[in-house]
């Protein structure tokens, strides 16, 4: 390779780095790392993780078993969390119920990514007629009233989990679609796009390689609003008695069911709200941690 | 040089945006102009004369509004789709901003083989070696190319992007403002690094600018732009010692020189008023709100001055270039 | 030999991150005098708006003064308390910055801003206050100003806004203005009108100018004495002839011959100073400079030189300089 005189050499200029080498991934682990409560919460997710998968090899006791202590009694050494109104014990029911919230905050989003993203980065990077359309469609969703839907839904096509998935995810996706085409409206003018355009890229390449990418940060936040967000309407559902069918423990329906005995056992009732809120906390402290960790603006 | 065949030829080049509420910005109203191979022009202008909008139309970042612009005699605003794409990869281009012209999620060695990828000129080993070599010709160290843009220097960015404009091994560059952001000290090297590129590749560059200093120092020819129009036009000492239109000498006599004796001396021409709106230029000239030597009504205010030849290869756009007297 | 308006002694500045100390400002002494523009040059990072900052306490966390004196009418701006900074910013010391966009308020009157800043320092009636508005927007030039204080800042250009920035900050007859990088954003010709300005209302208001800039050709302009600044600390000083005409400091010289010049036949090769701006966390040993420097000697990577004497009121931080490292036709020995 010739090098024209006066040209200068690699090392006057290209060996020093300007900064140590840090991935931009590595600066906002190294951010989160430093979120007390993001931390914590991480660690109680992680354990719920573990608990749903143990729940379904092996619970304490049968969850659907009745009768396998006085009804109504409160914690006891035998049953750590007491027995429901029919005698079930409440632990274990707990534990399937970690799944139940789990899969349905975890199956929604990842349809809510599937379509949201699809559809806002359409809409973002081919505007005009396009976006019009779609903005239109996304508009109109958002003023059909999400309980009344899902409630349609469910009551039309049965009460099974898939459908309760698909029926909450119905009334979310367009937060993502929404929130991916405002990155995308944002990401299609910087300079780097112009100059990809410049070299030659086609479509499809600015979109997964350049602004895709880009997107993340705000994707992965909105998701991880998302499954506390998705939890919650499922033991709302439950609760009104239009979730997962008995017995499958869902913590909205251990609710529903031990309402009734609240003054008496309120352990009931207690220990699955406890769960949920507990649950729904951890998920929105690591999703404003991970807001935080991954915020451009941060230089550091 | 006008024996030669121009490697770029502009046509009565108009760009318009719309400003909302029917309104209009005239960015670019009816340029022409040309650029000769191996040539370094200079593009030069205050903000809103509508330099950078004239580089990306060149470049075809931007479609035309209407007017032609002849890449080898091939009108480049006829080509869509595909065939256009097909003339990037002779007419490439330099960013302003190191800091957001850098895929902030991709390697540098990515970010240089792009273009290579999108025409699928190499693959594998080859193009990895493609992209040493460019890292190398640029100045860097060929083993950064898995690192990420923001462990670089503003100035290393730059050359990265430089980089990443010749793999394709262009025929012309746009360059748009490409040190602006950068430290003085830095400014230099760039500078250097481009004149000895220009000179082991043969490229032809069209440097767009604010800064009159830099453009002259790099540039064969100057162009200088006003409120959309191209002013004036000639080779780089002649129009420091002869500026033949007045918003010329006004710039001229308006940039610092770091010579204390030099600037106390000095007369800076003081235009009058502020640069229009380009929603609503002034009607004939369209310097003449400002213009210390405007006849107004006539011909300053109802007659546009046609670029034309004042002198040997020196162009004006002024109803009284004689009357611009050499520079202080 | 008059007193100076403003002695800054020995000033540190350092910012607590996350990645290290960085010691934006390490060490700095110098003094205003009254009546004269003093310029500030040196690239980002140098030190010299942070300078500029910490003169009105203006640093904010995780930044801090952590040494140094400022004295002021004898009083030293460190130590004081925050109410009597307070009184002396906008009054006695303004200062105005680079973009001036940002640091108007978008939904005021100007007229009402800068009555704000008169105000700030004491009771003015309504009347009045509307009244050396406008004088201030007259004293700085702008056009109609009798309608023009009405305006919003939108309606203003650039230049005008800067203009009514350094009303703003005249407002209260400070003996000092601090003018940060203010025409930087502008337009060249804006630019000159800006600096014509300042140099008219230095000449007229006696008031002291510290001008921080990176661009030397301004500094040639307006200033009286320069201070190069690089890596936090000053490598040199002295009056602008000086600088320009017989630069000590290999950094200052090489910055001149790096500057394409609009009054230069065109060479071939600009001068370029090699490698990168510092690490302030981690500076180099022994002269911050010596990374970069083509004339360092065996001394300058072990022992960092102070400012030293190299000419009638110059000083350059340098144990070469450049006298001993140009031959006598001006051309480097290196």
């Amino acid at each position: 390779m010739a090098t024209a005189p006066g040209l200068v050499t690699p090392e006057a200029y290209g060996d020093t780095l300007a900064r140590e080498q840090t991935s931009l991934w590595g600066d906002a682990w190294r951010r989160l790392r430093r979120n007390r409560l993001a931390l914590v919460s991480t660690v109680f997710l992680v354990l719920l993780i573990l608990v749903a998968i143990v729940a379904q090899f092996w619970t304490p006791y049968s969850y659907f078993a009745e009768g396998l202590a006085p009804v109504y009694q409160g914690p006891t050494a035998q049953h750590l969390l007491g027995v429901d109104d029919l005698g079930r014990d409440i632990l274990s029911r707990i534990m399937l119920g970690a799944q139940v919230s789990l899969k349905v905050g975890i199956g929604t989003q990842v349809i809510v990514i599937a379509v949201g993203v699809v559809v806002g980065l359409i809409a973002g990077f081919y505007r005009g007629v396009i976006d019009t359309v779609i903005s239109t469609v996304i508009n109109i969703f958002y003023g059909i009233p999400d309980l009344l839907v899902a409630l349609i839904l469910v009551l039309l096509l049965g009460r099974s989990l898939a459908i309760i998935i698909f029926a909450i995810a119905f009334t979310q996706w367009m937060n993502m679609a929404r929130l991916v085409r405002g990155q995308t409206l944002a990401l299609r003018e910087r300079e780097f796009v112009e100059a990809a355009r410049a070299g030659g890229a086609k479509a499809n390449r600015i979109i997964f390689r350049h602004i895709l990418p880009n997107a993340l940060g705000p994707m992965i936040v909105q998701a991880t609003i998302g499954v506390p967000q998705a939890i919650l309407f499922e033991a709302f559902l439950s609760f009104l008695g239009l979730g997962v069918p008995p017995p499958t423990p869902s913590w909205g329906a251990m609710a529903a069911d031990g309402f009734h005995a609240i003054r008496i056992s309120p352990h009931i009732v207690l220990a699955p709200a406890i769960a949920l809120s507990l649950t729904l906390m951890a998920f929105n402290f690591l999703g404003d941690g991970l807001r935080d960790a991954l915020d451009p603006r941060q230089k550091r | 040089m006008s024996n030669r065949a121009p490697l770029l030829r502009a046509e009565a080049v108009v760009k318009h945006f719309p400003a909302g509420l029917g309104a209009t910005v005239k960015a670019v109203e009816s340029v022409s102009f040309e650029i000769y191979p191996g040539e370094t022009v200079g593009l030069v202008g205050e903000s809103g004369c509508g330099k950078s909008t004239l580089g990306r139309l060149v470049t075809q970042l931007l479609p035309v509004t209407s007017g032609n612009i002849f890449f080898e005699n091939v009108d480049l605003t006829k080509l869509k789709g595909e065939k256009l794409r097909q003339y990037r990869r002779q007419l490439q281009m330099i960013f302003q901003d190191p800091y957001s012209s850098l895929n902030p999620r991709m390697t540098v060695g990515d970010i240089i083989a792009e273009p290579l990828e999108n025409f699928g000129l190499l693959r594998g080993r080859a193009k990895d070696q493609r992209v040493q070599e460019l890292l190398k010709i640029v100045g860097l160290n060929p083993y950064f190319n898995n690192r990420y843009p923001h462990e670089f220097s503003g100035g290393q960015r730059q050359r990265i992007g430089i980089a990443r404009a010749l793999a394709l091994r262009p025929k012309l560059i746009v360059a748009d403002e490409p040190i602006s952001a950068l430290d003085v000290s830095i400014q230099a090297q760039i500078i250097n690094l481009m004149q000895d590129l220009q000179k082991e590749f043969r490229l032809t560059y069209l440097f767009v600018a604010h800064d009159l200093s830099v453009v002259r120092h790099i540039s064969d020819r100057v162009m200088v732009m006003y409120l959309g129009k191209i002013v004036e036009v000639a080779d780089s000492v002649e129009i420091y010692r002869n500026p033949r239109h007045p918003y010329t000498k006004a710039l001229l006599s308006a940039i610092p020189i770091p010579d204390p004796d030099i600037q106390s001396k000095r007369r800076i021409v003081s235009l009058s008023g502020e640069i229009p709106s380009p929603v609503n230029p002034p009607s004939g000239c369209r310097f003449h709100t400002r213009c210390p030597i405007a006849q107004l009504p006539t011909p300053c205010a109802d007659a546009e001055p046609p670029l034309e030849e004042k002198a040997r290869d020196h162009l004006a756009a002024c109803h009284f270039s004689e009357k611009v007297p050499a520079a202080v | 030999m008059t007193a100076p308006v403003l002695q800054v002694k020995d000033l540190k500045t350092q910012f607590f991150t996350d990645d290290g100390v960085v010691q934006a400002v390490d060490g700095v002494s110098f003094d205003l005098f009254p009546g004269e523009t003093l310029g500030i040059v040196g690239e980002s990072g140098c030190g010299k708006s942070v300078t500029a900052l910490s003169i009105l306490r203006l640093i904010q966390e995780p930044g801090r003064i952590v040494e140094g004196q400022i004295l002021f009418k004898g009083s030293d701006i460190v130590t004081m308390s925050g109410e009597e900074v307070r009184d002396i910013r906008g009054k006695d010391i303004a200062m105005i910055f680079q973009d001036p966009l940002s640091s108007l308020n978008p939904v005021l009157q100007v007229g009402y801003q800068i009555e704000e800043a008169i105000e700030a320092h004491g009771k003015v009636p309504g009347k009045e206050a509307i009244n050396r508005a406008i004088a201030l927007l007259k004293q700085v030039r702008i056009p109609s100003a009798e309608s023009r204080v009405h305006d919003y800042p939108h309606q203003f250009s650039g230049g005008m806004r800067q203009r009514a920035m350094i009303a703003m900050g005249l407002a209260n007859k400070p003996s000092i203005l601090i003018a940060d990088e203010p025409t930087t954003a502008l337009d060249v010709t804006v630019q000159a009108q800006i600096l014509e300005l300042l140099r008219d209302l230095n000449r007229d208001l006696k008031t002291s100018i510290i001008l921080i800039t990176h661009n030397m050709g301004v500094v040639a302009g307006i200033c009286t004495r320069v201070l190069v600044m690089y890596a936090g600390r000053i490598v040199e000083e002295g009056p602008v002839e000086r600088i320009f005409k017989n630069p000590q400091h290999p950094y200052t010289w090489s910055l001149l011959q790096s500057i394409p010049r609009l009054d230069s036949d065109r060479h071939d090769r600009l001068l370029s100073i090699e490698g990168l701006p510092p690490d302030l966390i981690k500076p180099p040993r022994g002269c911050r400079f010596n990374p970069r420097c083509k004339f360092k000697i065996e001394r300058c990577l072990r022992d960092d030189p102070p400012l030293m004497d190299v000419g009638p009121e110059q000083e350059a931080a340098c144990w070469v300089t450049m006298r001993r490292a140009l031959s006598p036709n001006g051309e480097p020995h290196v």
